[in-house]
């Protein structure tokens, strides 16, 4: 049988977010046979089979009031003769009217069949409470070429892409801070050797012009407190001038002295770290919020939009004008999401949020798809890059619109994918619809040599409604019945063995039955009506959503999830990762729902979510951690 | 994997180490010799993936062969540096996401069970790590944790990409770039001059050598004091923070005076000499595709040729500990290159999975494989061999290469991982060429034993503190 390798790996990934899922009323399929909470109705301690505990309801926060409620509930499940018991608490410290009970945070995840708990009434949960504590976070690899680039051009930038390691994934990101190892001897070696390599092929004439042939110490020091600047987004303290003037007094020459202060501001910490520590002069104040500076908000802003560090027009305001005010904030941002940096930003996020990679990555077998060229995956990248920029990045689009918009950029070279599906270069509405009917993402998530209805039913219920699918059994791999050779059925045929063996029934009929609803698709994004010689059944069920019922093809989908709320939260709650840079965790979820109410006030636009974002008092503070 | 085109290391490449552009003087290509018996092992962790065709691994009766081993075990200079520990299995604290590729991938040199990022990462430090920290390495690098990711596969599963962590959920990249290691290892030991012998008196030099090594020996100290100003930064940073911050600036802080001492290293060690074989470190890259590397093609040459940079690395005292993956956990190799009968679509999914005992084919095409790996411990044993260090003995007798596996058997299994020790360990095993067969045992012990044998004289290892070492091995005080 052929789950195929990258179903077995998402049966071994989780979804994002862990246990914070659940607390958003996406809750738990463990057993894989509970019925999931609509939103809003949220129960406490989730853990076992089924949705349990937590007898009261989360008050809903929205628009700024903050009405949440604490609450503990606990959930025990039993599976296999393992109980697992979950109990979980939330609370805050201020708010307004404290409803009853409240949300139970997750227990460990149990594959069994019942849960109880209780809710208990309790004090109020502040959704304007700061949940990230200061930090200093390692640039990734590309933010740390984006930032070279900047200073050095193009080429710098690559070098360093090719010279340092790929950065750990989580969670569909390069950059959560929770990912990052420490730096160890050879990631430093790399860095040095690529600082001296980099500096050594400057050409000091243009960075660091002065009218003096030789040079002079005015223009060296210019040269250092700007391009510092620059490269630290702020301005050096005093202490980093001397050291920075010492080591480039080593130099023979002027030229090699400005070569010695490039060598050393690439590998600085100033640079490699983005700091999130606010004034240093100020006391500490243990679990108060601590204001960033006004450099660090810049710096925010811009790895948020931009990948890099602030640009010249961001960095002049923040000296003229500064980023004291909420509308000053915005006004950069607004500035700042017309780029082409900003659109390459949020591709990334939807690359993340949709668990995919460059759609090259993806395997196909040659013997199951000869007619597939590099051109048309290089087409299907372009479209999917572009769909994303139409629809959604560049600030005027909305959830709605990137789930059912027509592909309208078209590349020449998908013709022969989209065949009789483009009409005059228009594509038929009633097949392709939104992002998930676009060929690369249906390339993307299917196998190498079939559609596989698994994956695809697995990308909506993990990434799109944040559901939590436990792993299969450890056999689960090496014994499903299916034969991807087999040339005298259907996929859907094959897979709908699992309905036939318990032991594969209870997760699969939870995500099988969705991906079957993309069956009229092929494994590269083909419409089909017959496969092996047999009539394609492309009926979808949704179910445990508040969306649910049946559809037919993905664009019929695509219509029932711009309705979803509940996935409108998913996408948000992905978005609080992608710009907090680290996972969520369960003292994250009162903010979350307050930005996915948000969210859904405005529209569904994600330029507002951004704007929101960072209006928000956790864009600017970060709790005391000393 | 980036192109493998024009290998051939130019001058200015390895010059790097020393200042990018300007030339090395022979006393800097003498600089990190190994200067005195090694006390401690070289130590190599290996990980294979998708498990061993159990049946074929083990020698039965008193024959000290297998169908797997055959060829390893026949070999009279490494057979008998082989120690084979049966037996093992994976002890699992609690049910930890995912399935045995992640639990073994994660588990089999921490000691403990995987967590779950999203994707099952880490759960806590590989033994690899643990020791740089603890011990005193001596070598220019405490760690290289590389391997060789080709297979047109796509990372499945981000937490599968490294098996080395440093801290639950932190991993440590796995560095592919062969040229790149090679240069960054060896960029200061390069090739045109033979080591001299110990205590000799260097050649004399002309003015034109005398003239570049005092350049080559300010810009070594130019480059220090950048380094010194580095610190600095880090040392300010560090101040501002709390307790948990700290430690990710202070495992960077002590990367950058590692570099110091690597660089003072080469300001001051002008003579140490080297094991024969060190002075041509140039690896010859024939046979290296240029095109094709999102797939396959590469995979055989590449192997081989990590195996003599693990073998020249250890062998020259260049590296503390080398941590080596054969692809990503749960790799989808397809091992076209082995011409196998009976290879399926997928050597995971189709032949791995398969082989539990009714597939008389898929487990034909593991026994294939499992030689294949083999043979190339085999060859990275008489590399090791080739190598005469300072005590009389060679790299293999000094060294402990620690062969281990992601699962026991295809199928997820996780009882009998595979596990062979190759090399004499510096004599702290007191016998070699043989089998430990002492029942069954928790795998923490792999880590237990690995640390004693490096000089950390724990009891426990991974989340069991009292696990001991491996019963039934034979360890030398």
């Amino acid at each position: 049988m052929e789950i195929t390798s990258r179903t077995e790996g998402r049966h071994a990934s989780g979804s994002p977010g862990g246990a914070l899922m659940m607390t958003l009323a996406f809750v738990l399929l463990a057993g894989c046979s509970a019925q999931v909470a609509s939103p809003g109705s949220k129960t406490g301690g989730t853990t076992g089979g089924t949705t349990s505990g937590g007898t009261g309801n989360s008050s809903t926060p929205g628009g700024g009031s903050v009405t949440a409620g604490s609450g503990q509930g606990s959930g025990t499940s039993t599976s296999g003769g393992v109980t697992a018991a979950g109990n979980g608490t939330t609370s805050g410290n201020s708010g307004g009217s404290a409803t009853a009970g409240g949300t139970g945070t997750v227990g460990a995840v149990g594959g069994g069949t019942t849960g109880s708990g209780t809710g208990t009434s309790g004090t109020v949960a502040a959704c304007d409470a700061i949940v990230t504590s200061r930090r200093v976070r390692r640039l990734s690899r590309r933010e740390y070429s984006n930032v070279v680039t900047d200073l050095l051009g193009a080429p710098a930038g690559a070098a360093v892409m090719t010279a340092l390691p790929d950065d750990p994934l989580v969670q569909g990101f390069d950059n959560l801070d929770d990912g990052f190892s420490q730096v160890t001897d050879s990631w430093q070696e790399t860095v040095s050797d690529l600082a001296a390599t980099l500096s050594a092929q400057a050409n000091p004439t243009i960075l660091a012009p002065c009218t003096t042939a030789a040079g002079s110490a005015t223009c060296l020091q210019s040269f250092i407190k700007s391009f510092a600047k620059q490269a630290y987004g702020r301005p050096m303290t005093d202490p980093e001038l001397m050291r920075a003037t010492t080591v480039s007094a080593l130099g023979q020459d002027y030229a090699t002295s400005v070569r010695l202060v490039i060598e050393l501001v690439l590998q600085s910490p100033n640079l490699i770290y983005v700091s999130e520590l606010g004034d240093p002069s100020a006391p500490a104040t243990p679990q108060q919020p601590v204001p960033l500076t006004n450099y660090e908000i810049a710096s925010q802003l811009s790895f948020l939009l931009s990948g890099s560090r602030p640009d010249a027009t961001l960095m002049k305001d923040t000296e003229s004008t500064g980023l004291g005010s909420v509308a000053a904030i915005q006004a950069e941002a607004t500035r700042m999401l017309t780029a082409d940096r900003a659109t390459g930003e949020m591709t990334r996020f939807v690359v993340g949020w949709l668990d995919m990679a460059p759609i090259n990555t993806a395997p196909k077998s040659p013997d199951v798809y000869p007619t597939l060229t590099d051109a048309m995956v290089a087409g299907m990248q372009q479209e999917f890059d572009q769909f994303v920029s139409t629809q959604l990045a560049r600030g005027n689009g909305t959830l709605a619109s990137f789930m059912t918009g027509v592909s309208t950029n078209i590349p020449a070279s998908l013709a022969p994918i989209y065949g009789s599906d483009l009409v005059n270069g228009q594509l038929d509405p009633s097949r392709r619809r939104g992002v998930l009917s676009l060929p690369g993402v249906l390339t993307y998530h299917a196998s190498d040599v079939s559609s596989n209805p698994v994956e695809r039913g697995l990308l909506v219920r993990r990434q799109l409604f944040c559901q939590f699918i436990p792993p299969p059994p450890p056999a689960a791999a090496m014994t499903a019945p299916i034969d991807s050779t087999d040339a005298t059925t259907t996929t859907r045929q094959k897979f709908e063995v699992h309905e036939q063996d318990p032991a594969c029934k209870g997760c699969h009929l939870t995500f099988d039955p969705i991906g079957y609803g993309f069956e009229q698709m092929d494994g590269i994004g083909r419409y089909r009506t017959t496969e092996n010689g047999a009539m394609v059944d492309s009926t979808g069920t949704l179910s445990n959503t508040d969306v649910d019922g049946p559809f037919v093809g993905p664009a019929q989908l695509s219509m029932k999830l711009a309705q979803s709320q509940q996935m409108q939260a998913c996408m948000v709650n992905h978005f609080f990762s992608f710009a907090q840079t680290r996972s969520t965790t369960d003292s994250d979820t009162c903010v979350i729902q307050t930005w996915a109410n948000k969210f859904q006030v405005a529209g569904g636009h994600v330029k507002d979510l951004v704007m929101n974002y960072v209006a928000d008092p956790n864009f600017v503070n970060r709790k005391d951690d000393r | 994997m980036k192109s493998t085109a024009n290998f051939e290391f130019s001058r200015r490449t390895l010059m790097r180490a020393a200042g990018s552009t300007l030339l090395v003087p022979t006393f800097i290509k003498q600089a990190f010799g190994q200067t005195a018996t090694p006390v401690r092992p070289n130590l190599v962790l290996m990980m294979q993936t998708n498990g061993t065709h159990q049946a074929s691994f083990w020698p039965t009766g008193t024959a000290w062969t297998s169908d797997i081993l055959g060829s390893l075990l026949a070999d009279p200079v490494v057979g008998p540096k082989v120690t084979l520990i049966n037996g093992v299995n994976l002890n699992k604290q609690g049910s930890p996401v995912g399935n045995g590729h992640d639990w073994g991938w994660h588990g089999l040199y921490s000691g403990m069970d995987n967590i779950s990022m999203g994707a099952p990462f880490g759960g806590g430090p590989s033994v690899d790590q643990i020791l740089i920290k603890k011990l005193n390495f001596t070598q220019p690098f405490k760690n290289i944790h590389c391997g060789v990711i080709v297979a047109d596969y796509r990372l499945i599963n981000a937490g599968r990409a490294s098996f080395v962590c440093t801290a639950p959920g932190l991993q440590v990249p796995c560095e592919t770039d062969l040229y790149g290691l090679y240069t960054k290892v060896f960029g200061s030991v390069t090739t045109a001059t033979p080591a001299p012998t110990a205590g000799a008196t260097p050649a004399a030099t002309t003015a034109a050598d005398a003239a570049a090594a005092a350049a080559a020996k300010l810009r070594l100290q130019q480059r220090q004091s950048v380094l010194d100003a580095v610190a600095q930064d880090l040392t300010t940073l560090e101040a501002r923070l709390g307790a948990s911050e700290r430690n990710k600036v202070d495992a960077h802080l002590t990367a950058v005076r590692d570099l110091e001492t690597r660089l003072s290293a080469m300001l001051t060690n002008s003579n140490a000499p080297r094991p024969a074989g060190c002075t041509s470190v140039k690896p010859s890259m024939t046979g290296v595709p240029t095109t094709g590397t999102n797939n396959e093609v590469s995979a055989p040459v590449l192997n081989t040729l990590f195996m003599d940079f693990i073998a020249n690395a250890v062998a020259c005292n260049m590296v503390g500990v080398i941590t080596f993956q054969f692809g990503r956990g749960g790799d989808h190799y397809h091992y076209d290159w082995l011409n196998l009968t009976g290879m399926r679509a997928d050597f995971h999914d189709d032949i791995a999975h398969k082989d539990n005992g009714s597939d008389a084919v898929a487990g034909s095409v593991m026994v294939g494989v499992g030689k294949y790996h083999a043979q190339l411990m085999q060859y990275l044993g008489q590399k090791l061999a080739s190598f005469s260090q300072a005590n009389a003995k060679t790299a293999l007798d000094n060294s402990l290469v620690v062969w281990g596996n992601e699962l026991a058997t295809g199928p997820h299994g996780i009882n009998g991982y595979p596990i062979a020790f190759i090399g004499g360990a510096a004599g702290k095993l007191s016998k070699t060429g043989y089998m430990v067969n002492a029942g069954t045992q928790i795998h923490q012990r792999l880590g237990c034993t690995i640390s004693n044998i490096m000089g950390d004289p724990v009891t426990g290892f991974g989340w069991v503190p009292n696990s001991g070492p491996f019963v039934g091995l034979g360890l030398s005080t």
